[in-house]
């Protein structure tokens, strides 16, 4: 690592540290944080108890429960829940702030993301506690299961991350992008089997859905670790996701720099 | 005296429509003057209607009824739910916004000073009649027309009282979401408080005989988000008495009315104000 490069990823850690400190103005709304998932699984929990009663065909309660709470967590680690960041990033160029950040002598991507991170610094509280509970419901069937969690949770994130960056550059183009945000929210609310399992569409929709950026946010990496994945399986899923991480991650930067190339921020 | 009496809650009530309606006049020039900007909403409505009949259909391949009701009762549970939505969405969710603001920055004096009714005027100042219709109504055409009326056991009684039932559950939601907007007075600020209410709205897509008795009951009285959706969609279908609901509806709206004007009061003693 140079020098400079070490530089910077202490002056994002500094980033981070100081945005972290600064939610901790309002203690009280970490707890709201905490009731508000908590009822998000709770209803979820209610949901998928009626609907294991309802049919002996659905797989068993447990299960489902582990899997909810393992694929919520692995939403926030993959910063895919609710496209926060994008939003973010929408809030920045819509109001001309992003203008700040554009003129200071850094990655400006990096910058604010780390200072995203610290902001959201209970989310992995949560996901923590909310790993180690689905875990706890159901243990994986052994080590491999953690290695392919944890390569499906990067490659998650790296689709994720892309996606956010896209829906905020949406923002340079229209006065309101937001409703591409929610867009985006409601289609990786149903195919990243955050809200519904991809083992209980059809099998011809699902096949099609595997193919998609979207399952690689909650879905793949819950069932890496609850399931025993054949060798063509694991491949598949595998090679997908680095596809979609690649493709992704290069649209994100080519339209950042056109996007960038567009902007007319007042006073610069 | 008692014509007095009459004549100043007349009066009251003239003048909270005329509140009303300047509300909807100056809703209606705010959102029509950039309208093509907001045409986007539309197209994320859209998507949720989709996501949503893509997720009742996935269940449905999977039970033949869920929680005693069959696809069709549940699409019009999901059109009433719908409804539900949108209407709250127009009347409350910009007030909501502008009062947690207001709160944070110490803006809220503009209201106070103004001599009008200060708990009505925080609740109505924006009515979104514009983007409710915009946006609720090619979701709920769409719904409405995936539903078979016909094979629904509607009958007048239920209707009536299923209607009442979420009216009711309108005015129940408004006060759960203001009360938890009022946490703000205190700590300052409350939008993660408030997100609460979000997640609360996930209770539209479970049928109410689809809970456990504690948790009927705790959705019903002491966080009473049920009869927006789940409470009157069963009453409308004929699954739950509707007089015995209604009566519940009733009482629980006067009680929650009355806590959310103690806690107005309340609030407003604790409100540290930009300028004081």
């Amino acid at each position: 690592m140079s020098f400079s490069t070490f530089k910077q990823t202490k002056m994002f850690f500094e980033v981070a540290k100081f945005n972290a400190l600064k939610t901790l103005a309002y203690p009280w709304e970490f707890a709201a944080f905490f009731v508000q998932r908590s009822i998000g699984l709770l209803f979820l929990s209610i949901f998928w108890l009626a609907v294991s009663q309802s049919s002996a065909e659905v797989q068993n309660f447990r299960s489902l429960i582990a899997y909810f709470l393992i694929s919520s967590a692995t939403l926030e680690l993959t910063f895919a829940y609710e496209m926060k960041f994008g939003k973010n990033l929408i809030v920045l160029i819509k109001s001309g702030e992003i203008s700040n950040y554009l003129i200071k002598p850094l990655p400006v991507i990096p910058f604010l993301f780390s200072g995203y991170v610290g902001q959201m610094w209970i989310t992995f509280i949560y996901s923590f506690f909310a790993l180690i509970a689905g875990l706890f419901i159901m243990p994986p069937l052994g080590p491999a299961n953690y290695l392919f969690f944890f390569v499906f949770l990067f490659l998650g994130f790296l689709i994720a991350f892309s996606m956010n960056i896209l829906v905020g550059i949406i923002s340079f183009y229209v006065v309101e992008a937001s409703g591409f945000k929610n867009v985006t929210n409601h289609i990786i609310r149903i195919f990243s089997g955050a809200m519904i399992p991809l083992t209980f569409f059809p099998e011809v929709l699902r096949s099609a859905v595997l193919l998609l950026p979207f399952p690689f946010l909650a879905f793949v990496p819950a069932y890496a670790l609850q399931n025993t994945l054949s060798m063509d399986e694991l491949s598949r899923l595998f090679f997908t996701s680095l596809f979609w991480a690649i493709v992704l991650w290069n649209i994100k930067n080519r339209l950042w720099k056109k996007a960038l190339k567009k902007y007319e921020g007042v006073g610069i | 005296m008692k014509a007095s009496g009459y004549n100043i809650r007349w009066k009251k009530m003239k003048y909270r429509w005329q509140i009303l309606k300047t509300s909807i006049i100056n809703t209606f020039q705010h959102e029509t003057a950039y309208f093509a900007e907001n045409w986007t909403n539309l197209f994320s409505t859209v998507f949720y209607t989709a996501a949503m009949l893509l997720f009742i259909n996935v269940l449905y391949s999977n039970v033949k009824t869920f929680a005693g009701y069959t696809f069709n009762e549940m699409m019009f549970l999901s059109f009433v739910g719908q409804m539900g939505f949108y209407i709250s969405w127009g009347i409350f969710d910009q007030n909501d916004d502008l009062l947690m603001d207001d709160i944070q920055k110490g803006t809220l004096d503009f209201v106070l000073i103004k001599p009008v009714p200060s708990l009505f005027f925080v609740s109505f100042r924006r009515i979104a009649l514009v983007s409710t219709l915009r946006d609720g109504v090619p979701t709920l055409v769409v719904l409405g027309s995936l539903v078979q009326w016909s094979a629904l056991p509607f009958g007048f009684t239920n209707t009536i009282f299923g209607t009442l039932i979420f009216i009711c559950g309108l005015v129940l939601w408004h006060c759960i979401r203001f009360l938890l907007i009022f946490p703000a007075f205190w700590l300052g600020n409350a939008k993660g408080i408030y997100s609460v209410s979000y997640k609360l709205t996930e209770t539209n897509n479970l049928p109410l005989q689809g809970y456990g008795n504690g948790f009927r009951i705790f959705f019903s009285v002491v966080v009473p988000i049920l009869f927006l959706s789940a409470i009157s969609g069963s009453v409308m279908l004929g699954k739950s008495d509707g007089g015995t609901m209604l009566f519940y509806a009733f009482f629980v709206t006067t009680i929650f009315l009355a806590i959310l004007n103690l806690a107005w009061k309340s609030a407003l003693k604790n409100y540290t104000s930009a300028s004081s």
